[in-house]
């Protein structure tokens, strides 16, 4: 049998560095050693790595590689940078779960608080809102197909898939808004083809609002073209993740809890991060996993 | 072939590492069509990547056709010297001493480079009036105080304090302190800073014995993006070849680093001298690098790691070197050999199939794991496992190794192939050009392809690395070092999953 696996990236909210860009630090992320882990570099053991890049359809320019999750950058280019948001309903009611998305000024507790823990250096106010905006614009924009976006997302994501060569074993991995693309196509478009691992990480797909825009129930919303396992990896902080992080009990198959959800902890101000993600040994064991590298 | 065109086309295959190409061209050499500017470009182009044997047949092509500008005698010198022939490039330079005269800043080229043509004389055979007249020419470079005389100064200094060290009188009136004090302090306020500038401040720093300043110049100097691996090269030969600093608290503070920043370049090739299985300091790597440091320092250490496992197969009767070979843990390559190490080569180093033509026959020949403190040598034992040479070309044979000396780390996946605009993947091939000292090849180590049970890569192999491991940039051995394919100008190694299936069916 063939040893071959292709790993399918799709980025999350926000601008991006340009795509070759972005697929270095990504793989980089994932490549650099860290106390804990040597890195989980795929290329030198024969993973092979595509990425679904959207940021175009909402950016004009990509960002500065440079700029790309660093905190000075955001900070410099967040204030007065907040996106308009529609008028409907939906947002209205995104926008009463994530208060910080329309804070015209600092909430009174920034610090987020949790079971067990809390955010010590919380992100200042006004980049959080324009962060949030733009996860809750990017959101509907995709969810309410406005402009043709989801249709032409989705064709993207399937002709990425339809690349991999059969008999490769494939694993499909969505970040952020990422994961929603990805479970959509897994189950709303009739020709995407089947995967053998879906991971998730940094996923909203626990918000109730954006469940109910998908080919979604709680029963049975694992994915019929996830032949294997599918894997959540959440920061209890990440800012979007955190209303409802673990997945297993609303994606059931055949009302069995089958996601693995997996907590792990990035570390400051801005959890969502995919490169923090990345660099974590618990997201890489599952990625090994998931690739049918254990020993790499 | 038209100059500019030449010119064009040299420029592309040496940026690609195609040095046969490169030889190719020469021969479509019309010398005297070129102008002087072109020809020295040539040979400047030529020197970036040290192809001194082409520069060397090249520059004697201009001489001949009439070209003979100070700068193009001068070339020839240096292609000379740096294929070791000291004698014949300093016969050159001797040529050129009216130099200084017409044109000051190439006659301080010249007396640099006579004044390195004697210290690498001193370095081999310790004759003192080499490290005499090195020591006249860098003082009278530094004294002229033209063009980059501050390289003068540091090696006169360098040179002195050798001098001091072995008891030899220099005959100059010099203190290298002093000299290394005013290098330092004009740098310091240069407002523009080059990267040698770094460099030197280094060296300036190491003779006062300063660790802490030593080492925040090495920070500046060995992570600036204009530090190429020949220069980084360069610059730890001269540590341990003059400096001596190897064993030296400095030393292992230092060193390490600056061969950590060569393996991130390409172009070169790291020599791994046995200095036993000491742990790495940690010093450098924190003083540059901070937190990253731990995490560059394993990267290293686990590279050193690896190396120990290469050794050099040599004739048990006779001495003389054949090939490299490396440990491998022997279920790797079939269940049935348990989990001690098995020794791999190729069956065209040593073979009992006439049809290899190897120069070994099994029970001939050993393996020197050269990293070892002593050199330990141990006879090659049983045949496991042979594929000829026209197919998997590999030898494995039972071995028991040095004390306290354990296999790579294998990967038995195949490392992708980089599309387009894509970083291509770099692999590392760790062994003994030429049968001489153990080196990591740092030539354009990138992945072209593969051709089952083949991989193919452009690490410019030397004779003496058949046998050689083939690393991922994780070290994980990969692939056995088999040939190179001269018309694709790529080398070919034969993939571990693929001796392995032999091996197990």
């Amino acid at each position: 049998m063939s040893d071959s696996v292709h790993v399918t990236f799709i980025h999350g909210v926000g601008n991006k560095p340009a795509p070759t860009d972005l697929r270095r630090i990504w793989l980089e992320a994932l490549a650099r050693p860290v106390k804990t882990d040597q890195g989980f570099d795929l290329e030198a053991v024969g993973v092979s790595a595509s990425f679904v890049y959207w940021a175009s359809f909402f950016y004009e320019q990509p960002l500065p590689a440079s700029d790309y999750e660093n905190i000075d950058s955001t900070l410099a280019s967040s204030e007065g940078d907040d996106p308009e948001l529609a008028d409907d309903d939906w947002t209205r009611s995104m926008l009463e779960k994530f208060p910080e998305a329309n804070a015209p000024e600092p909430l009174e507790s920034t610090a987020e608080e949790t079971q067990d823990e809390f955010e010590r250096i919380p992100l200042p106010w006004f980049v959080k809102r324009s962060l949030m905006r733009r996860f809750v614009k990017e959101t509907h924009d995709y969810l309410f197909n406005v402009d043709n976006i989801r249709d032409k997302i989705r064709a993207m994501v399937v002709e990425d898939l339809d690349r991999v060569p059969a008999g490769t074993r494939h694993v499909l991995a969505g970040h952020s808004q990422g994961s929603i693309i990805a479970y959509d196509v897994l189950t709303s478009v009739p020709e995407c083809k089947e995967v053998d691992g879906f991971l998730t990480l940094g996923s909203p797909l626990g918000i109730d609002e954006i469940q109910d825009k998908l080919d979604w129930t709680r029963e049975d919303g694992f994915p019929g073209k996830v032949r294997d396992q599918w894997v959540n990896v959440f920061d209890p902080l990440d800012a979007i993740a955190r209303l409802d992080p673990r997945l297993a009990n609303d994606f059931r198959k055949g009302d069995r809890k089958v996601v693995r959800d997996i907590k792990q902890d990035n570390k400051g101000v801005w959890r969502h991060s995919a490169t923090k993600y990345f660099h974590h040994q618990k997201l890489r064991h599952q990625l090994r996993l998931l690739s049918n590298r254990e020993d790499a | 072939m038209d100059p500019e065109e030449y010119l064009h086309e040299l420029e592309q295959a040496l940026e690609e590492y195609r040095f046969h190409d490169v030889e190719r061209l020469t021969y479509e050499i019309v010398p005297s069509a070129f102008t002087e500017e072109q020809a020295k470009a040539t040979l400047r182009l030529m020197r970036g990547k040290r192809l001194f044997g082409e520069m060397e047949k090249t520059a004697s092509l201009f001489f001949m056709a009439g070209h003979q500008a100070p700068e193009i005698q001068r070339q020839w010198a240096q292609a000379l010297i740096d294929q070791n022939r000291l004698d014949q490039g300093l016969s050159a330079l001797q040529t050129m001493t009216h130099v200084s005269e017409s044109d000051p800043r190439e006659g301080s080229e010249v007396i640099g480079l006579t004044g390195r043509a004697y210290k690498q004389r001193y370095v081999g055979s310790g004759t003192r009036d080499d490290l005499i007249k090195g020591i006249r020419c860098y003082q009278q470079g530094w004294l002229n105080r033209k063009g980059d005389y501050r390289w003068h100064g540091i090696n006169l200094a360098a040179l002195l304090t050798r001098a001091d060290q072995d008891g030899v009188d220099p005959g100059v009136k010099a203190d290298a302190s002093r000299i290394a004090t005013q290098i330092k302090q004009e740098i310091n306020i240069l407002k523009k800073k080059e990267v040698w500038d770094y460099g030197t401040a280094m060296e300036a720093s190491i003779l006062a014995g300063d660790k802490k300043e030593t080492l925040q110049w090495a920070q500046a100097y060995a992570r600036h993006r204009e530090a190429d691996a020949f220069q980084l090269a360069g610059t730890l030969r001269q540590m341990r070849e003059i400096w001596k600093l190897d064993g030296t608290e400095l030393g292992d503070a230092l060193l390490p680093v600056l061969e950590y920043e060569l393996l991130q370049r390409e172009g070169s090739q790291l020599e791994l001298t046995s200095n036993g299985s000491q742990t790495l300091a940690n010093t450098g790597f924190q003083a540059v690098y901070g937190t990253e440091g731990s995490i560059n320092l394993r990267w290293m250490d686990t590279m050193r790691r690896m190396a120990e496992s290469v050794a050099r197969v040599f004739d048990t009767a006779e001495g003389k070197a054949h090939g490299t070979g490396f440990l491998v843990t022997g279920s790797v390559l079939r269940e049935a050999w348990g989990d001690e190490p098995v020794f791999v080569t190729n069956a065209h180093v040593i073979s009992e199939n006439p049809a290899d033509e190897a120069p070994l026959r099994p029970g001939y020949g050993s393996a020197e794991f050269t990293r070892s403190v002593e050199r330990p040598s141990v006879e090659l034992g049983e045949l496991l496992f042979s594929s000829p040479k026209i197919d998997l070309d590999v030898s494995v044979f039972r071995i028991e190794p040095p004390a306290g000396l354990g296999p790579v780390k294998e990967s038995l996946y195949s490392p992708v192939v980089a599309g387009e605009d894509e970083r291509p993947q770099r692999i590392f091939v760790i062994g003994h050009p030429q049968g001489g000292e153990l080196a990591v090849s740092l030539y354009n180590n990138e992945l072209v392809g593969y051709q089952d049970p083949y991989v193919h890569y452009r690490s410019p192999t030397e004779p003496g690395s058949s046998g050689s491991p083939v690393f991922t940039r994780q070290w994980r051995a990969f692939a056995l070092h088999h040939r190179t394919i001269e018309v694709q100008q790529v080398n070919e190694g034969v993939l571990l999953k693929r001796i392995k299936q032999a091996a197990s069916s």
